[in-house]
């Protein structure tokens, strides 16, 4: 009895001191818990504090918006909007066009801007908005072999032009976007103004780097996963 | 001493859930701030950086004179990988600043390299005109590709890595490096 008395003594005195060392512990943790949110908490609106004082940079499609139409049935003419902030670099245009029956004459760019590069010299660039006007003739008297041997014009299909524009600017934040890529399908009788076709990034894909190719073996090194620094940009004079 | 061992082991499940929770917790936390952090995210957000990392030295790129240069070679060094291009203006703005740093610190273990989104001969013309004091690698295809897979993600240049000797990425900068950060980042990561 005395010995039991003693184990539930023994017992009641060790859970106190088990719940005491839980209670302590679940504290701890709890403080650990909070400080670590508190840290989280301070880190993201860090980041985000960071963000609120970098200029915010637009997606390329929204810093340069083009457009296309024919202002005659022997041109057409590019609308490049430019976002302020931005411009766009007068010797990187270039453009190609797609249809047998049409001859793509030089693009005419208007004179831009004069900037001088220490390596190429003079570079012109243009801001807030430019046209590209693209002259084309028409080859006459196209005929096309029909299935049955007789010579049929297939005139609706020589109207439609498609011409691919490729374009590249920079922020005055001081970051370059990549060439962009547009393709515009138009139609020559028509004087509508039309948006590209597609967009793209320009990547040839002939020219993916053997770093690039599906084959090369990836998380094979060393390499931790990265901490993430937001660094960003400085705002150029 | 048997009661008291097996409260001992209750305590020590009761300890596991707690750190088991907290864990979840911070878990389910970073989770709901990386989500956040994503959603609120503007184009300009920048250091992202995700386990593809690993790629940097198992990739290789031409150098100007067609030579195949693995980035695995300077894993012993403090690399600095400079993303670039001839027809980016504020690219060829900062370059002067990391040849005078290649040239400080190359006795330190600093290695830089420029990777342009260029051809291979716009790259040389301008390697004949102003003088580079590291290894020029042109890929046209495939440098704003690389680039973006580690952070870049609108494919903006300049961009600036800069990787720990065993290859952890440690910082990452979009458009031109202020050279007095950019300068005590290299010094305090200097592997001699």
């Amino acid at each position: 009895m005395s010995l039991q008395n003693n184990d539930v003594a023994n017992y009641t005195e060790k859970t106190g001191q088990i719940i005491r060392k839980n209670q302590r512990t679940r504290r701890v943790f709890a403080q650990l818990c909070i400080l670590a949110m508190l840290g989280m908490t301070r880190s993201i609106f860090a980041a985000q504090s960071d963000l609120a004082i970098a200029p915010e940079l637009l997606a390329a499609e929204e810093a340069f918006q083009v457009s296309a139409k024919m202002i005659n049935a022997n041109t057409i003419e590019l609308h490049y909007i430019i976002a302020n902030g931005y411009y766009m670099y007068r010797s990187r245009f270039k453009f190609a066009g797609q249809n047998d029956s049409t001859i793509f004459h030089k693009a005419i760019r208007p004179a831009g801007k004069v900037k001088h590069d220490a390596t190429f010299g003079r570079v012109e660039t243009y801001r807030k908005s430019v046209r590209v006007l693209l002259p084309l003739s028409h080859r006459v008297g196209r005929v096309v072999s029909g299935a049955n041997g007789m010579a049929i014009s297939s005139a609706a299909e020589d109207d439609i032009v498609s011409i691919n524009a490729t374009s590249q600017g920079c922020a005055d934040a001081g970051v370059c976007y990549p060439p962009l890529r547009h393709q515009f399908i138009l139609n020559a009788r028509s004087r509508d103004r039309v948006n590209p076709v597609t967009q793209l990034a320009f990547s040839p894909s002939s020219a993916l780097s053997p770093a690039l190719n599906p084959l090369t073996p990836l998380g094979a090194s060393t390499v931790k996963p990265a901490t993430s620094i937001s660094d960003l940009i400085r705002k150029t004079p | 001493m048997e009661t008291v061992s097996k409260y001992n082991a209750k305590s020590a499940r009761v300890l596991i859930l707690i750190i088991g929770a907290g864990f979840v917790l911070l878990v389910g936390l970073a989770g709901v701030a990386m989500c956040t952090g994503r959603s609120n995210s503007l184009p300009t957000k920048f250091g992202e950086i995700d386990a593809s990392a690993g790629i940097i030295y198992t990739s290789s790129f031409m150098d100007m004179a067609g030579k195949p240069q693995s980035l695995g070679q300077w894993q012993h060094k403090l690399l600095v990988i400079n993303f670039w291009a001839t027809w980016c203006g504020p690219c060829k703005e900062e370059m002067p600043i990391f040849t005078s740093l290649q040239k400080k610190y190359a006795a330190k273990g600093l290695q830089i390299v420029g990777i342009a989104a260029d051809s291979p001969s716009n790259v040389v013309n301008f390697a004949q005109k102003i003088h580079v004091g590291y290894p020029l690698l042109p890929d046209e295809g495939g440098a704003i590709e690389f680039s973006k897979r580690l952070g870049n993600r609108l494919g903006l240049l300049p961009h600036t890595v800069i990787i720990r000797p065993g290859g952890e990425v440690i910082s990452a900068h979009l458009g031109v490096v202020r050279q007095g950060e950019f300068e005590a980042i290299i010094i305090k990561n200097l592997p001699k």
